[in-house]
C-alpha cells in the first residue's frame, strides 16, 4: 500500500476558525495516531481525507491517487468510523450492515453474507443481529460503526475517537482488531487518549490548532524528553508562581494536593524530582508550551 | 420566574432566524392567498368584500397549521431536542411556570407572525394585478375581526395541541408532522360529511370556520356579500368557544401530564438490549479471519444496486405509520356515502372504471402532494435526519446513484398508493356488481395521465429540497414554488404548455373515443416536461449536499468537480432531446397551426365586436333551403363540405351587399363562396373571416339567391387546446361551423371586467323584452326558421353518420358509408351533424288518440356498452309524445332520435328530431328505483318537451326567451314525471332544483330579473325556479289550465303557421306567454302571476305553534300560530318587504307519517291563527310543507303537534 501524503493542508470555516492550517503529514501503513485535544482540528483533516469535506489549499495524495479529486476512487479502499453517528433506529444490525456492504461495492451476495457475519462476530454483535438498532446501547452502536467501517477491506482506515463509550473490555477487543488491521493498511487514529496511542502506534502526529506541532515514532518522542522531565508536589495557592517560573506541563491532583511536572534541561533541584517520561508529558510539553517555539519540531 | 421564562422565550424567538421566515412566507402568501384560492372564481364578489377575507384567512390558517405546529411544538421541546433536560430540570422552576410561560411566549410569537395575515391580505388588495373595480370600500375592521374572532381562537387551540403533544411526546418528528396530520384528519373528515345534511353540525365542530361561514352566508346574494359583514354572533361564536374550550382543556392535559423526569423509565427499559457475551468469547474472536471479499464497480453492478437501493428507501417509507394511514384512506374513500360518481341531477353513474378513477385521484390529490412534499424531503434527509451521513457520504457510491435511487424509492411510494387505489376501485366495481374492470383504463388514468405530472412534482421538490438545504424552509419554498408558477399563468392566461410547469392535462377521457386525439399532444408536452426535470435533477445531483460543505457557495464549488464528464454528456444529451422536443412543439402549435393568448384572443374578440357591430341589424335575406354533401374523415379529423343556400330577401326593401360569416378558425379553409347571379367581394376582413358581398343585381323583396360554397376543415400537427367537435368516434357539430349570414354575436367577448380592459361597455345580456330588433330575431339568429334541409353525409365504413331530418337512403361507396337526410317538414336553420361506430334500437310510438297523427319512428344510437337505460330513454320518448301530443299539438316530424355523443358536452341538446345526449348525464346513470329519480326519463322528456317548446315556439331573442324554451320544458316534462312517478319523485326533483336556485342566485353580480325576463345563461332561473314556479302555479290554477293556455300560445305563435305567427314577422315573448295564463287564471289567483313570474319573491314561513284537542277519538281540533312574511326583491337588488294576502298550503301529518290534511288557506296577516278539524290524531302540521313557495330557510315550515294544555 502507498502512502498518504498530505502537503500543506488549510481549511478555514465559513465563521473564521482556521481548523487546518498548513498540515503537512506523511502516513504509511501502520497505525498511525493523531493527539491533539478538542478542537484541535483532528477530526476535520479526518473529514477532508475521508472525502467528506473541502480543502481550501494543498493536497492529499493516496499513490496516484487524488484525494480531494478522485472521492469515489478513495471511498472504494475507504473504512471511515466517525467521531458522531446514528444509525436507523428500525432496522436491524444484519439489514443495515448488508446493506452498506451492498453500497461498498460488494455486490456478490455469497460474498456479502460472509463478510456481514463475520463483522458481526469480530463486533461481538452476532447475537443481536436481529435486533433493531433502536435499542443498542452506545457501545454496541460503536462496534457497529466499527463494523461498517472494516467491510471491503479498507486499506484506508481512519477513526475518530474510536473508543468514546467503550468500556474497558471492548477497548481492548477493538485495538486488537485495528492493529491487526495495521498489518496491512494504512489506519489512522485520533484520541486525545494519549496511552491509545503510545500502546498502539508505530507513527504519530500531535496536532493543535490546526498545526502538527510534532510528528513521529512515540517512543522516540519520550526519548528526546527522557530525563528532562522533575514532579514536585506543592500547595494550591503557589501553582500561579510555578507556573511563571518553570515550564509546567502538566497537573495533576494526588489527595487534594497538585502535584506539577515540569520540564527543565537541567536539574531545577528546589523539592523537584526527576520522573521517567511518558508520553502524555510529550503531548502536554507540545500543547502547552509556546508554540512558535515548538512548531514543525520533527523527530 | 414565570415572567423570566416568558421574556427568555421571546428574546431567545426573536433572534431566531426562522421566526423571520415564517412571518415573511405567510406574509407572501397573503398577499396572492386570494387569487390562489379563489383562482379567479370571485367573477364579481369583492376580492376584499367580508365574506372573502373571513373564509380566506380560516383557509390560509388551516395551510399554516404547520408553521403554528413547528412554532409552539418545539416550545417544550427544545430542552429535550438539545439535550438541555439534565441542565434546565435541576433548576428549582415550578412546572407551571415553565410549561405556561414556554407557552405563553411561543404563543405570542405565534401571533405575532400570524399578523402577517391581515397586513398581507391589505397589501395583497393594492398589488398592481387588482383591478381597482374588482374592490370594495376598504375596512380595516374587515380585516381585523376576523382576525381576532376566527384566526386567534385557531392559534390558541392549534397552538395548544401542538404545544402539548411536542411536549408529552418529546419527538422532533411529531412536531414537524402533526400539523399536515391534522389538516389531513380535518380534510377526510370533511369528505364525510360534505353533501351530507349535517351542516349545522359542520358549521358548529369546524375548527378553521371557512366552512361555517360558507354555511352561514350559503343563501347570500353578491350584493349581500359584498357589504354585509359575518355576524360573529351565534353559531360562529359557539364554534369559537367550543373550540377555545378544546384547546384548554389540552394545556390542562398537558400540564397534568408533563413529567419533569429527564428520562422517560418505561421506554428505556423497553428498548434496551443487556449485553451478555461472556468474556470467553473475547478470546474467541481473534481467530475469526475476515473472507477475502471483491469489490465491483461496473455498470452491471451500479444498476443492480440502483435497483437495490431503491427498494431501500421505499420499503424505508413502507415502515412509516402516515404512509399506511394514507394507504386506507386511499382505500376507503371509495366507501364514503357522500362520494360523487358521476352524479348527475343526485343520480350516480355506473361506476365505470374512468369514473372510478376520476373519483378516487380526486379525493386522494392531497395525499400525493402530501408525498411528494415530505416524503422527498424526508428521503433527501434520511441520513441526515439520523446522522448517518458521514459513514453514507464517505461510501463508493455515486452521487447520481444515491439521489436517483431515493428519487426512485419515492416514486414507487406513489406508485404503491395507486396500486391500491386501483384495487380498490375494482373490489368497489365488484362490490356494485359491475364487473368491466377495463384495466387498461386504470392503467392509463393513472399512469399516464395523473402520474408524469405527480413525477414533475417530486422532481421539483427534490431540486428545491437539494437547493435550500433546509428542510423545513424548503417545505415553505415548495409550496409557495408551485403557488407562484401556478397562480399567476392562470390569471394571465398565458398558458402555453411550454412553459407552464407540466403542461396541460389530457383533456377527458370518454368512453366513447377513449383519449381520442389528445393523447399524442399530451405526450410529447409530458416528455417535453420529463426531459426538463431531467436536467433539474442532474442539477439537483451536483448540488446537492455531501459530506459535511453545506454552505451553498461551496457546493456550488464542488458542483464543478461534481459535475462529471459521463453527467455532462448526459446533460447534453438531454439538452438536445429537450429543445428537439420543445421544437416540435412549437412547430405544431405556433407555427403549423395558430396558438392565442388568452389576451390576444380576447383582443381578436373586441377588435370583432368594434369593426362590424355596425352591421348587426343590417336587414340580410333568410336561409330558406339548404342542399349539403358533407365528407367526414373522423379518422384524420377532416372534412369537407360543399354545396349551396336558397336565401329570401323577406324584408320590404332591396338587398345589395350579402354578409357571410365564416367560421373564423385556422383549421379552416373555403375553396369559393360565390352566388348564382354574380357578385364581387367588396370588403373581406380576413382576420375575422367576414366577407361582404356587393351583387350585382340587388335582390328584391320576395326574391330568393343561390349562395354556393365549399369548405374544408383539416387539422395539421396538434395545437395547445385541441376541438372536440370533429373526433375520431363521436363527431358532433353544429350548422354554426358553416358559413353564416350577417355579423354573429357570438363571436363577441362575454367577460365583463376582460371587455372593460378593451374599452367595451358590459354586454347586455339579451335584448329589452320590447326590443324592436329582437322581437324580430328567433332562433340562429333570424337567418332561417323555415328551411328545408337535404344533405348527403358520407363517412367511414364503421360508422353512422346522423343529421336532422328523415332518411331517404343510405348506400355504400368506395368503401364509404353514406347517408341521404331530407326534412319533410320545414325545420330551423340549427341542425347538428353526428357520426360515430354506433349501435342503434328502435321502436314505434303509436299515437293513441288521434289517429290522424302518424306513426314517429324512435331511435336510439348508443356506444357499444351503455345499454343500461335505453328503456327507460325509449319508455321517456313514448310516456312523453302522448302527453304533449294530447295536452299541447301534434308532434311534427316522423322520426325521434337520441344520438350518445362524447361526455366533452354535459348536456343533452335538442335539434329537429334529433337530440344528441352526451353519454355521462342519461346513458351510464345507476338508477336505483328506490332512492333516484329516473334523471334518464326525465332528460328524455325534458329535450323532447323543446320540440314543441324551441321547435314549434320559436320564442323571440329578448329576456325571458329562456322561460319560453326552458320553463316550459322543464314544466312539460315534470308533468310527465308527475304522471308516470309517485309524487316523492316528483318532491326529490322540485327540491334539488330549488336548492340549485337558490344556491347559484347568490353567484350573480346583478340584481335579479324576474323570470319572465331571465336572461341568458340563467341555469338556475330558467331551470330551476322556473320548473318550481311553474309548478306551483298548475298547483293553484290546475294542470288542465295551465296545458289550455300552453295550447292556444301554440295555436296562435307556432312557427310559421300559428294564428297570429303567420300574421307578423316576430317572435312571441312571455309578454304574450303571460297574457295566456291571465285568462285561464280565476281572479282571485291573478296576483300569483306577478309573484311566481312577474316579480322576484321570497317568501319566510314558519310554524310557530301547534296544539291538538281530542274532543273525541274521531274528532281533533288543531291550533295553528304561523308566521307569513313575503319579499319583494327590486330592481337595485334590495329585499323589500310586501303585504302577503296570499294562499298558502296547510298541511298535517297523520300518525303514520302521511299528509291527512292539505288546503290552501288565505294568509292575510304575518301572525295568523289558524284551526282546523280533523278525524284523525295529527302528529305534524306545516305550512307550506312541501316548500312550493321559495323562502332560504325551510326547516322551520313544519312542526311536533303537542297536545293542548
Amino acid at each position: 500500500m502507498d502512502s498518504l501524503v498530505i502537503t500543506d493542508l488549510s481549511k478555514t470555516y465559513g465563521n473564521g476558525v482556521k481548523a487546518l492550517n498548513g498540515i503537512s503529514l506523511k502516513i504509511s501503513k501502520g497505525m498511525f495516531g493523531l493527539l491533539g485535544p478538542n478542537g484541535a482540528g483532528k477530526s476535520s483533516l479526518m473529514r477532508t481525507i475521508a472525502t467528506l469535506q473541502e480543502a481550501d489549499q494543498g493536497t492529499i495524495t493516496l499513490g496516484n491517487i487524488n484525494v480531494l479529486q478522485q472521492k469515489d476512487e478513495v471511498r472504494r479502499l475507504l473504512g471511515y468510523l466517525p467521531q458522531e453517528f446514528g444509525l436507523y433506529p428500525k432496522t436491524s444490525a444484519e439489514v443495515l450492515l448488508n446493506h452498506l456492504a451492498y453500497l461498498k461495492g460488494i455486490s456478490n451476495r455469497k460474498q456479502r453474507k460472509e463478510i456481514v457475519e463475520a463483522l458481526l462476530h469480530k463486533t461481538n454483535l452476532y447475537e443481536h443481529r436481529n435486533k433493531k438498532l433502536g435499542g443498542y446501547s452506545g457501545g454496541m452502536k460503536q462496534r457497529f460503526g466499527i463494523a461498517q467501517a472494516l467491510l471491503a477491506n479498507p486499506q484506508l482506515i481512519i477513526v475518530d475517537e474510536p473508543t468514546a463509550g467503550l468500556d474497558p473490555a471492548e477497548r481492548n477487543r477493538f485495538y486488537n482488531l485495528l492493529s491487526e488491521l495495521g498489518e496491512d493498511a494504512i489506519v489512522i487514529l485520533s484520541t486525545h487518549i494519549v496511552d491509545d496511542v503510545k500502546e498502539l502506534c508505530t507513527d504519530m502526529a500531535i496536532i493543535n490548532r490546526g498545526e502538527v506541532l510534532l510528528k513521529g515514532n512515540p517512543l522516540k518522542a519520550i526519548a528526546s524528553l527522557e530525563g528532562k522531565v522533575y514532579q514536585k508536589t506543592i500547595e494550591k495557592q503557589e501553582l500561579e508562581n510555578y507556573k511563571k517560573t518553570y515550564t509546567v506541563i502538566a497537573e495533576k491532583f494526588l489527595l487534594g494536593k497538585p502535584i506539577i511536572h515540569i520540564v527543565s534541561d537541567t536539574d531545577p533541584h528546589n523539592g523537584f524530582v526527576p520522573v521517567p517520561t511518558d508520553l502524555e508529558d510529550v503531548y502536554f510539553s507540545y500543547i502547552f508550551s509556546n508554540p512558535t517555539t515548538s512548531k514543525g519540531q520533527l523527530l | 420566574m414565570l415572567f423570566e421564562i416568558f421574556r427568555f422565550e421571546l428574546i431567545y424567538r426573536a433572534k431566531r432566524a426562522d421566526t423571520y421566515v415564517y412571518f415573511m412566507a405567510l406574509f407572501l402568501f397573503s398577499i396572492i392567498a386570494v387569487d390562489f384560492i379563489y383562482e379567479g372564481a370571485l367573477d364579481t364578489v369583492y376580492r376584499n368584500a367580508p365574506v372573502v377575507i373571513a373564509k380566506t384567512m380560516g383557509i390560509v390558517s388551516a395551510l399554516f397549521m404547520m408553521v403554528t405546529s413547528m412554532i409552539m411544538g418545539v416550545a417544550a421541546l427544545r430542552d429535550f431536542d438539545h439535550h438541555m433536560e439534565s441542565i434546565m430540570f435541576v433548576n428549582p422552576i415550578n412546572k407551571r411556570d415553565y410549561l405556561l410561560g414556554r407557552f405563553l411566549g411561543s404563543f405570542v410569537i405565534l401571533c405575532i407572525i400570524f399578523c402577517a395575515l391581515p397586513l398581507g391580505m391589505i397589501l395583497g388588495d393594492l398589488m398592481p394585478w387588482v383591478d381597482p373595480e374588482r374592490l370594495g370600500v376598504f375596512n380595516i375592521s374587515h380585516y381585523l375581526s376576523p382576525f381576532i374572532i376566527l384566526i386567534l381562537p385557531t392559534l390558541f387551540f392549534g397552538g395548544a395541541i401542538f404545544f402539548v403533544s411536542g411536549a408529552l411526546s418529546r419527538k422532533l418528528m411529531i412536531v414537524y408532522t402533526q400539523g399536515i396530520l391534522f389538516l389531513l384528519l380535518y380534510l377526510i373528515s370533511l369528505q364525510f360529511v360534505s353533501n351530507s345534511n349535517a351542516l349545522k353540525a359542520v358549521s358548529i365542530l369546524e375548527p378553521f370556520t371557512f366552512q361555517s361561514v360558507g354555511i352561514i352566508t350559503k343563501y347570500w346574494t353578491v350584493i349581500e356579500q359584498n357589504i354585509l359583514s359575518i355576524p360573529y354572533d351565534g353559531v360562529l361564536l359557539y364554534n369559537r368557544l367550543i373550540w377555545i374550550g378544546i384547546g384548554g382543556i389540552a394545556l390542562w392535559i398537558g400540564y397534568i401530564r408533563f413529567d419533569f423526569s429527564v428520562i422517560k423509565n418505561k421506554k428505556y427499559k423497553k428498548n434496551r438490549i443487556e449485553t451478555s457475551t461472556p468474556i470467553t468469547e473475547i478470546q474467541l474472536q481473534k481467530s475469526i479471519i475476515l473472507p477475502k471479499i471483491e469489490q465491483q464497480f461496473n455498470v452491471k453492478s451500479s444498476l443492480k444496486l440502483l435497483i437495490k437501493h431503491s427498494l431501500f428507501y421505499f420499503k424505508s417509507v413502507l415502515k412509516e405509520v402516515p404512509f399506511w394511514a394514507m394507504v386506507i384512506c386511499s382505500a376507503g374513500i371509495l366507501l364514503i356515502s357522500s362520494i360523487q360518481l358521476g352524479t348527475a341531477f343526485g343520480v350516480d353513474s355506473y361506476p365505470t372504471t374512468y369514473i372510478i378513477i376520476g373519483e378516487l385521484i380526486e379525493n386522494t390529490l392531497i395525499f400525493f402532494f402530501l408525498i411528494i412534499l415530505f416524503y422527498a424531503a424526508d428521503l433527501i434527509w434520511k441520513e441526515r435526519d439520523q446522522k448517518l451521513h458521514y459513514i453514507y457520504d464517505a461510501l463508493p457510491v455515486s452521487d447520481s446513484i444515491h439521489l436517483l435511487s431515493k428519487f426512485i424509492g419515492h416514486t414507487l411510494v406513489y406508485i404503491a398508493l395507486m396500486i391500491v387505489m386501483i384495487l380498490s376501485g375494482i373490489v368497489f366495481q365488484i362490490s356494485r356488481g359491475y364487473y368491466d374492470f377495463e384495466l387498461d383504463v386504470y392503467f392509463t388514468g393513472l399512469f399516464i395521465e395523473i402520474f408524469p405530472f405527480f413525477f414533475i412534482l417530486s422532481a421539483i421538490s427534490f431540486f428545491i429540497q437539494a437547493m435550500v438545504n433546509h428542510k423545513f424552509i424548503s417545505h415553505i419554498i415548495i409550496m409557495i414554488v408551485l403557488i407562484v408558477v401556478i397562480v399567476p399563468l392562470k390569471i394571465t392566461g398565458t398558458d402555453h404548455g411550454l412553459y407552464t410547469l407540466g403542461g396541460s392535462d389530457i383533456g377527458g377521457y370518454s368512453d366513447m373515443n377513449g383519449y381520442g386525439h389528445f393523447l399524442a399532444p399530451y405526450l410529447w408536452f409530458k416528455a417535453y416536461w420529463l426531459l426538463f426535470v431531467a436536467l433539474l435533477f442532474i442539477a439537483t445531483i451536483v448540488i446537492s449536499s455531501r459530506g459535511t460543505e453545506v454552505q451553498f457557495l461551496m457546493r456550488v464549488q464542488q458542483a464543478k468537480q461534481r459535475f462529471t464528464k459521463s453527467l455532462r454528456i448526459i446533460s447534453s444529451t438531454i439538452l438536445i432531446f429537450l429543445i428537439g422536443v420543445g421544437s416540435y412543439i412549437f412547430y405544431n402549435t405556433n407555427i403549423l397551426n395558430d396558438y392565442s393568448y388568452q389576451s390576444t384572443e380576447n383582443k381578436h374578440r373586441a377588435q370583432y365586436e368594434k369593426t362590424l357591430k355596425q352591421f348587426q341589424y343590417l336587414p340580410q335575406p333568410e336561409v330558406v333551403d339548404i342542399q349539403l354533401r358533407l365528407e367526414l374523415y373522423p379518422s384524420d379529423r377532416t372534412y369537407n363540405v360543399e354545396g349551396h343556400y336558397i336565401l329570401t330577401n323577406k324584408h320590404r326593401k332591396a338587398i345589395n351587399e350579402i354578409h357571410i360569416q365564416r367560421l373564423p378558425s385556422n383549421e379552416i379553409t373555403y375553396e369559393y363562396v360565390n352566388f348564382e347571379h354574380g357578385a364581387t367581394l367588396n370588403t373581406m376582413y380576413e382576420e375575422f373571416g367576414y366577407g361582404i358581398h356587393l351583387l350585382d343585381k340587388p335582390l328584391q323583396p320576395g326574391d330568393s339567391i343561390q349562395m354556393n360554397f365549399k369548405q374544408l376543415f383539416s387539422t395539421q400537427g396538434f395545437t395547445e387546446r385541441s376541438g372536440n367537435n370533429i373526433v375520431q368516434n363521436g363527431t358532433f357539430f353544429m350548422n354554426f361551423s358553416f358559413p353564416t349570414i350577417g355579423y354573429n354575436d357570438n363571436i363577441e367577448l362575454d367577460d365583463t371586467s376582460a371587455r372593460k380592459k378593451l374599452e367595451l361597455e358590459r354586454k347586455s345580456g339579451r335584448a329589452l323584452i320590447d326590443d324592436p330588433n329582437g322581437l324580430i330575431s328567433g332562433r340562429a339568429n333570424g337567418d332561417g326558421e323555415d328551411i328545408l334541409l337535404d344533405m348527403v353525409i358520407g363517412t367511414e365504413i364503421d360508422q353512422t353518420a346522423i343529421t336532422s331530418g328523415s332518411l331517404k337512403k343510405e348506400w355504400v361507396e368506395n368503401n364509404r358509408r353514406y347517408f341521404h337526410y331530407v326534412s319533410d317538414t320545414p325545420i330551423s336553420n340549427f341542425y347538428a351533424m353526428l357520426s360515430a361506430r354506433y349501435e342503434v334500437t328502435k321502436d314505434k310510438w303509436e299515437p293513441s288518440i288521434d289517429t290522424s297523427m302518424s306513426p314517429v319512428d324512435l331511435e336510439i344510437y348508443y356506444h357499444k356498452g351503455h345499454e343500461y337505460n335505453l328503456d327507460r330513454m325509449m319508455h321517456g320518448m313514448k310516456k312523453s309524445l302522448d302527453y304533449f301530443t294530447e295536452q299541447f299539438s301534434p308532434y311534427q316530424y316522423e322520426q325521434m332520435r337520441i344520438v350518445e355523443v362524447p361526455n366533452y358536452r354535459k348536456r343533452a341538446q335538442s335539434f329537429p328530431n334529433t337530440v344528441p345526449f352526451s353519454e355521462n348525464i342519461g346513458f351510464i346513470l345507476d338508477i336505483d328505483d328506490e332512492k333516484d329519480v329516473d334523471m334518464a326519463f326525465y332528460v328524455t322528456s325534458h329535450e323532447l318537451a323543446h320540440q314543441w317548446w324551441g321547435h314549434q315556439i320559436n320564442p323571440a331573442d329578448v329576456q325571458g326567451k329562456a322561460m319560453i324554451s326552458e320553463s316550459l320544458a322543464q314544466y312539460s316534462s315534470a308533468m310527465v314525471l308527475k304522471k308516470e312517478f309517485p309524487e316523492t319523485k316528483v318532491q326529490q326533483f322540485l327540491d334539488f332544483e330549488r336548492e340549485r336556485y337558490l344556491r347559484q342566485r347568490t353567484n350573480s353580480s346583478d340584481p335579479e330579473l324576474p323570470l319572465s325576463l331571465v336572461d341568458a345563461g340563467q341555469d338556475y332561473i330558467h331551470y330551476g325556479k322556473g320548473l318550481i314556479n311553474l309548478y306551483t302555479f298548475q298547483e293553484y290554477i290546475s294542470e288542465d289550465s295551465v296545458n289550455v293556455a300552453l295550447k292556444r300560445f301554440i295555436r296562435d305563435w307556432r312557427s310559421i303557421s300559428g294564428l297570429k305567427k303567420s300574421q307578423t314577422d316576430q317572435y312571441p315573448t312571455t309578454t304574450d306567454l303571460l297574457g295566456y295564463f291571465k285568462v285561464v287564471t280565476p281572479d282571485s289567483l291573478q296576483y300569483t302571476i306577478t309573484d311566481l313570474f312577474e316579480s322576484v319573491t321570497l317568501y319566510d314561513i314558519r310554524m310557530r305553534e301547534a296544539t291538538f284537542e281530542m274532543e273525541d277519538p274521531q274528532k281533533y281540533t288543531l291550533h295553528m300560530n304561523v308566521e307569513a312574511l313575503k319579499y319583494h326583491i327590486d330592481t337595485k337588488g334590495t329585499e323589500q318587504s310586501v303585504d302577503i294576502q296570499d294562499w298558502i298550503d296547510i298541511g298535517v301529518y297523520g300518525e303514520e307519517g302521511t299528509l291527512i290534511y292539505l288546503q290552501k288557506h288565505k294568509i292575510d296577516n304575518t301572525q295568523t291563527h289558524i284551526s282546523i278539524t280533523l278525524d284523525q290524531k295529527p302528529s305534524k302540521a306545516g305550512i307550506d310543507p312541501r316548500h312550493r313557495l321559495i323562502e332560504r330557510d325551510t326547516d322551520d315550515n313544519i312542526s311536533e303537534v303537542l297536545i293542548k294544555e
